[in-house]
């Protein structure tokens, strides 16, 4: 099967007590751990299919405030690359059907990079426009586009907007990735049946957010409305390490 | 110089009509006492943008209606779309060595499987360094034997997943771009890793219904030569066909390869989405008007072209690559090329000929730029190489393809027959067309360096 569930079920699993009871408060610490396929081992499974090499990377912390019909977020995003890529900041959002970031204040770091550095990345959405200023001082660059719904990764983690029936509707939005890019034409809609069927969805309900520029990413959520693990196209997952009370 | 297209402008001349006119709408640094000739004088930035393993025709500009692709046709209408431009080698780590010293892998012999490359030939990392230019690597390397931060003064390197690593690759050269030190021009080579992650699909096993394809988007339709199979030699069919990394999808049906096309054009889709940063930070930085850039990738892909996928052979869909080159009031904008015949190896003397150094030692490659603007071609041939063992070499109308160890030889007629469906190495009417190849391939060879 070409899924996470199914390529790298060891390395994302997240415990059953977890997987169950994990319900985000009004304030609290997501910890999110990320697992990307580097390549193939020269082993078989037992069904002679080639065993992934999967390499573990640091993952993501949100830090999430609920307040009234808001969200205020402190976010930590690392990537490792070949110098670490940390995207920092703080993001305050709305509680409608997409959680809508509304502005945001980030750095972009580049450790250990010879000859770059460091970006900031703030922003804005209001009235149907977004306002997008990247860098600093007399190096900036500023984008302006119209905007009518915006969604960001960072929201949807900490607060999914379960209420939301993806089938048989559809929402469309635009996805603030990564907070420099802007992109289009993403629908909600189910996972597709031998998914939602396999194991490791058990007791969870997945949504697809899903628009040209990327694949499809599924979001797997309990109960409680905790996103356990996100799984984006076969190579790619975040999945539940932690929820941290915090008030 | 071949064009398609009416003449077009150049922005030199529209500004000048502006000022006549009295429109005074735009306001570039010639407005403000700059002109063109003190631009000239200053060496070129040299920018490679390079993606991975992309299928020559993949693009919307070019009419494909599977993939979104609006930052490659950006670049495709500022520039010169050239259609005949052929990888040295399409497998990552030679083309790559190619781009690097302007060398055949038969001479630079970093052909994969962890071979390195000669110690003794410089890149164009050392080269332009020792020439005035800042030089930046950001991303794929995947050339053993050489150590990229010893030959460029600036460089950050990458996973090997694009999805998880092409926006920081993105990020990285857009913080550099906008924030660099003027004194020098700089060489930048930014190496996207994507659509490379369809790799690892087409090492999984057949399937059906387990991925989020949502069931309503429609699937790409199969190549129209999906099933075509022209005369293939049997070290062809052994060491491609059954090699032991094709195995997973050699029992995929048409539905498994429309969902692999499908996975493919995402992938497409998912690079171009990060390359408006990178666009957007060379024109904020006020340095594209003095930049030649040149965008292509290291290979193409099979997609389901002779029911083949990823790449390392001499078809067309894995040989030939995208290759978009913009360089302001020196070459036309929205302009195509179908005439100019292009190498990977061509790279690094057209970079020195842009900026006004000679190349080091006598390389085998020529200045594209130069073939592009002469009125006939002097340029008969391009040749590759394959991993496998193996040569092709392309003329202006005709691709002759053999590979080692097999005394077959395929034939085609790429005016007549783009899709490499018919073989026509025994036709008697073409026997001295396939005699002259094959003395073309003898030719070429006795020009490289290839030690012992």
């Amino acid at each position: 099967m070409w899924h996470p569930f199914q390529i790298m079920p060891g390395e994302i699993a997240v415990n059953e007590p977890l997987k169950t009871a994990a319900k985000p408060s009004a304030h609290c610490r997501l910890t999110y751990g990320e697992r990307v396929i580097r390549w193939f081992l020269r082993e078989t499974d037992q069904e002679g299919h080639l065993l992934p090499n999967v390499d573990e990377r640091t993952g993501l912390v949100i830090e999430k405030r609920t307040v009234d019909h808001f969200l205020e977020l402190q976010v930590r995003h690392q990537k490792d690359l070949g110098v670490p890529h940390i995207l920092e900041g703080t993001m305050q959002a709305r509680r409608d059907d997409w959680r809508s970031p509304l502005s945001w204040d980030f750095e972009q770091k580049f450790i250990g990079a010879r000859g770059i550095r460091n970006f900031r990345e703030t922003g804005h959405w209001n009235s149907g426009q977004a306002r997008l200023v990247s860098g600093r001082g007399q190096q900036e660059i500023v984008r302006t586009e119209a905007v009518d719904s915006l969604t960001c990764l960072y929201t949807l983690l900490a607060d999914f907007p379960t209420h939301v029936e993806p089938y048989p509707r559809s929402y469309e939005t635009s996805v603030l990735e990564d907070l420099s890019i802007i992109n289009r034409g993403a629908l909600l809609h189910a996972p597709p049946p031998r998914v939602r069927e396999h194991p490791m969805a058990r007791g969870l309900r997945g949504y697809v957010v899903d628009y040209p520029a990327n694949f499809p990413i599924e979001f797997w959520v309990n109960e409680h409305g905790a996103v356990i693990y996100v799984c984006f196209g076969p190579n790619r997952a975040l999945f539940l390490q932690s929820i941290e009370e915090l008030s | 110089m071949n064009s398609s297209n009416p003449k077009m402008v150049s922005r030199r001349d529209f500004i000048k009509t502006c000022a006549v006119a009295g429109a005074g709408t735009a306001v570039s640094p010639w407005s403000q006492g700059q002109g063109p000739s003190i631009i000239r004088r200053r060496k070129p930035n040299l920018l490679l943008l390079s993606t991975d393993q992309w299928h020559p025709d993949a693009f919307s500009y070019l009419g494909c209606p599977y993939v979104a692709t609006p930052h490659s046709d950006r670049i495709a209408a500022q520039g010169v779309d050239f259609r005949c431009s052929y990888a040295s080698n399409p497998i990552c780590t030679p083309a790559r060595a190619s781009w690097l010293t302007g060398r055949m892998s038969s001479e630079h012999r970093a052909v994969g499987g962890g071979s390195r490359i000669r110690e003794d030939l410089v890149d164009f990392g050392q080269w332009f360094g020792a020439h005035g230019y800042e030089t930046v690597h950001i991303g794929k390397w995947h050339v053993s034997g050489r150590d990229p931060a010893r030959s460029f003064q600036v460089f950050a390197g990458a996973h090997p997943s694009g999805q998880y690593s092409d926006q920081s690759r993105s990020e990285l050269a857009r913080s550099y771009l906008l924030d660099r030190n003027r004194d020098k021009p700089f060489l930048m080579h930014l190496a996207m890793m994507n659509p490379h992650d369809i790799c690892q699909v087409s090492m999984l096993p057949t399937m059906k219904g387990n991925i989020a394809w949502n069931g309503t988007e429609e699937l790409p339709a199969l190549p129209e030569n999906y099933y075509r199979r022209p005369e293939e030699s049997e070290v062809f069919k052994a060491r491609i066909r059954g090699s032991e990394r094709r195995s997973p999808h050699s029992t995929w049906d048409e539905l498994d390869w429309q969902l692999y096309r499908w996975m493919y054009f995402r992938y497409c889709n998912m690079v171009d989405a990060t390359l408006g940063l990178v666009l957007n930070a060379l024109e904020a930085s006020g340095e594209a008007e003095n930049t030649l850039l040149v965008y292509t990738s290291d290979h193409g892909e099979g997609n389901g072209h002779h029911g083949l996928a990823t790449k390392a052979f001499l078809y067309e869909e894995s040989a030939r690559v995208p290759f978009s080159v913009v360089w302001p009031d020196r070459l036309p904008a929205n302009a195509r090329d179908d005439r100019t015949l292009i190498s990977g190896i061509d790279l690094m003397p057209t970079f020195c000929a842009a900026a006004g150094i000679p190349t080091p030692g006598n390389l085998p490659g020529i200045d594209f730029l130069k073939e592009h603007r002469a009125d006939a071609p002097s340029r008969e041939y391009v040749v590759a190489e394959a991993a496998a063992g193996g040569n092709m070499v392309r003329s202006q109308r005709y691709k002759y393809i053999q590979y080692d160890g097999d005394p077959l030889v395929q034939f085609f007629d790429l005016t007549e027959d783009p899709g490499e469906t018919t073989n026509l190495a025994n036709r008697p009417e073409l026997s001295s067309q396939v005699q002259r190849h094959a003395e073309m391939l003898v030719e070429f060879k006795e020009r490289l360096d290839s030690q012992s």
